[in-house]
């Protein structure tokens, strides 16, 4: 009862501070609004690349050239047509297909622009589908037969020339002409990466005009059921003894995750360096303001101590003020960081990744009890000087 | 040791160390408070008055003897003890008021029972009958910069009042008033006393002091005299 009724005490005492013991809430402020919106955006991020990874399916693994992830060079075809056999056969494969890529220059109504010429297996069309790769909004599937017709993703096809790109039209690509059958929804995934300007194409087209015979890329999915880890291994160990080097490298959605998430973990730890340094300072400037507030009423502490007052309510007291103040400067922080969440997310979206930044319902109440126990560990040395105050001393204070 | 001793002092140093020097502010003090007195400490500055009073008060540890309160040796009880013998058993009226110039009158009233643990609305309660008595209920949500010397004492009074402590103890209450407010204040003791509350009042005029039973003289740490006032003043009233 008498320790329940610091709390308004205290909040009264805070109120009648000076403004300079606000200016020493910037610290907190400062650290608080950091912790909230970075970690809002790296929780934001981490939940769109899970999403966007997850989409891809969690059932593919995918075989690139180079020796390990991030050696991928452009000219390192290191991969070979003859490998989708070789993984097929492996047990608890489904299926397997490649991709056929090479930057060209395309031609629309005398405008040109880079793409990446992805040249797919039409047969196994339904495999990048499955995994959202394409989505066909307009225009039809491709054909075994098909061969100089391209498909293209709705942003590329509205957004990269002055005037949109219909169905049916033609476009050039080395001096032969494409005729446009199918548009997509656009590959967020691919987007959100900077691969704006991929466009479909079969695999023969590119071994035709590119002299590409190789696929720089193999995706193969796994039965239901199968471990995709062993499976994973399996396809290392064939295509190594295949090779006769390992000059290639296999991932699974899980793998990019863990490399996602680990960059996130470095970017958050450079996070919590950053504001815990400010909260550093912030929480001296609590035990400044503090102090200050001691000496200045140690008349008033005297008295306190003097009529009754215990020490143990004195140093409660002291520490729930300073506490409070932590809090208010939390919650200002709080404010603060979500707007730049808000911001982040806004700009984000206008960039063509959607993805919520704001802090959520958990990193608020641990932001708000984080700052409210700064405040009071700051608090404690300056409540304790209070609480061991010597009452007849205090009372001669001048 | 009789039952209605309140405050008992027995053999009370208080050095003081000024670095190279001691000063033995109270040098062997033995003191009695019996129940429903009122005793006056006198004596020139320095001669421990205020010291006495603060040990007595159990404000202030001594550095040798004992102090009992109702029968019982400070000590052995730790400072939260003290705190709460203070709050409960002894009202302090001071000098220079120590009103908490950020709390209204009645707030200032109602502190000491906020530390005993009185519910909000029954302090209010109290806090108001007690302003009321003292005669300041027109100045209830005044803070003490608004009051006069006279008022501001009136409130410490209504304070000291709120938990109905067995003692008053008083140091120089009139010390910063004006003759006329210095009066009131006095008389405003002197009916405590009559209601049968104990006063320890320390002063260094010996018209207050006669106010009265007993006079205890000080000098240089030491009890010098202790003096019986007649008590046909009190008929008075």
């Amino acid at each position: 009862m008498v320790y329940l009724e610091t709390f308004s005490v205290a909040f009264r005492n805070i109120c009648n501070q000076k403004l300079r013991s606000y200016l020493t809430l910037f610290g907190i402020v400062i650290g608080i609004a950091a912790i909230v919106s970075l970690i809002g955006i790296v929780q934001g991020l981490q939940g769109f690349i899970t999403g966007e990874l997850q989409a891809l399916g969690m059932n593919s693994i995918f075989v690139e050239p180079g020796s390990e992830m991030g050696m991928t060079t452009a000219i390192g075809r290191t991969l070979e047509e003859n490998d989708l056999d070789i993984i097929r056969r492996i047990p608890g494969v489904k299926d397997a297909t490649g991709l056929w890529e090479t930057s060209v220059t395309m031609k629309y109504k005398d405008q040109e622009a880079e793409v990446l010429l992805i040249g797919m297996e039409p047969d196994k069309a339904f495999m990048l589908e499955d995994m959202g790769y394409i989505d066909i909004i307009e225009g039809r599937e491709f054909k075994s037969t098909d061969k100089y017709v391209i498909g293209l993703y709705s942003d590329f096809a509205e957004e990269t020339f002055d005037s949109p790109i219909q169905i049916r039209e033609s476009v050039e690509i080395n001096g032969k002409k494409f005729r446009v059958i199918a548009i997509s929804k656009p590959n967020s995934f691919a987007s959100s990466f900077g691969m704006s300007n991929m466009v479909l194409v079969t695999k023969g087209a590119v071994k035709e005009l590119f002299e590409a015979e190789e696929p720089v890329e193999l995706i193969a999915t796994i039965e239901d059921g199968a471990d995709i880890k062993a499976v994973q291994e399996e396809i290392d160990k064939e295509l190594e003894k295949a090779h006769g080097t390992k000059d290639f490298y296999t991932m699974t959605s899980e793998n990019l995750l863990a490399g996602a998430d680990a960059i996130l973990g470095l970017v958050g730890l450079v996070v919590f360096v950053i504001a815990g340094i400010s909260l550093i300072v912030g929480g001296i400037g609590i035990m400044n303001t503090m102090l200050m507030a001691v000496m200045e009423r140690t008349r008033e502490i005297g008295i306190m101590k003097a009529i009754g007052a215990s020490s143990n309510l004195v140093l409660f007291l002291f520490l729930i003020e300073a506490g409070l103040i932590g809090l208010v400067g939390g919650a200002i922080g709080i404010i603060i960081g979500s707007g730049i969440g808000a911001l982040a997310s806004f700009a984000a979206s206008l960039a063509g990744f959607p993805f919520n930044a704001l802090p959520s319902l958990e990193l608020i109440a641990g932001a708000l009890i984080f700052s409210l126990v700064i405040g009071m560990v700051s608090g404690w040395i300056p409540a304790r000087r209070a609480a061991n105050m010597d009452p007849v001393e205090a009372l001669r204070f001048e | 040791m009789p039952a209605d001793i309140i405050i008992n002092a027995k053999n009370v140093v208080k050095t003081y160390d000024m670095g190279a020097v001691k000063v033995h502010a109270l040098n062997g003090v033995d003191f009695e408070l019996k129940k429903g007195e009122f005793v006056s400490i006198m004596g020139p500055s320095g001669s421990g008055k205020t010291t006495l009073l603060d040990v007595l008060s159990v404000l202030l540890r001594p550095t040798s003897g004992e102090v009992f309160i109702n029968k019982k040796p400070i000590s052995k009880m730790d400072d939260n003890e003290l705190a709460k013998i203070r709050g409960k058993t002894i009202g302090f009226v001071f000098q220079t008021f120590n009103l908490i110039n950020r709390l209204s009158a009645k707030e200032n009233v109602m502190m000491p029972l906020w530390f005993q643990g009185v519910p909000k609305s029954d302090r209010e309660n109290r806090a108001e009958k007690i302003l009321f008595d003292v005669g300041l209920a027109d100045r209830i949500n005044h803070k003490p910069s608004e009051l006069s010397g006279g008022q501001r004492q009136r409130v410490a009074v209504a304070r000291a009042l709120a938990v109905d402590p067995e003692i008053i103890v008083a140091d120089e209450p009139t010390g910063n008033l004006d003759s006329v407010s210095g009066e009131q204040i006095m008389q405003l003791i002197k009916d405590l006393h009559k209601n049968g509350k104990t006063i320890l009042m320390v002063t260094h005029e010996e018209e207050l002091a006669q106010n009265a039973g007993r006079i205890v003289r000080l000098r240089d740490g030491k009890i010098v005299a202790t003096d019986v006032v007649k008590k046909k003043e009190i008929n008075v009233y």
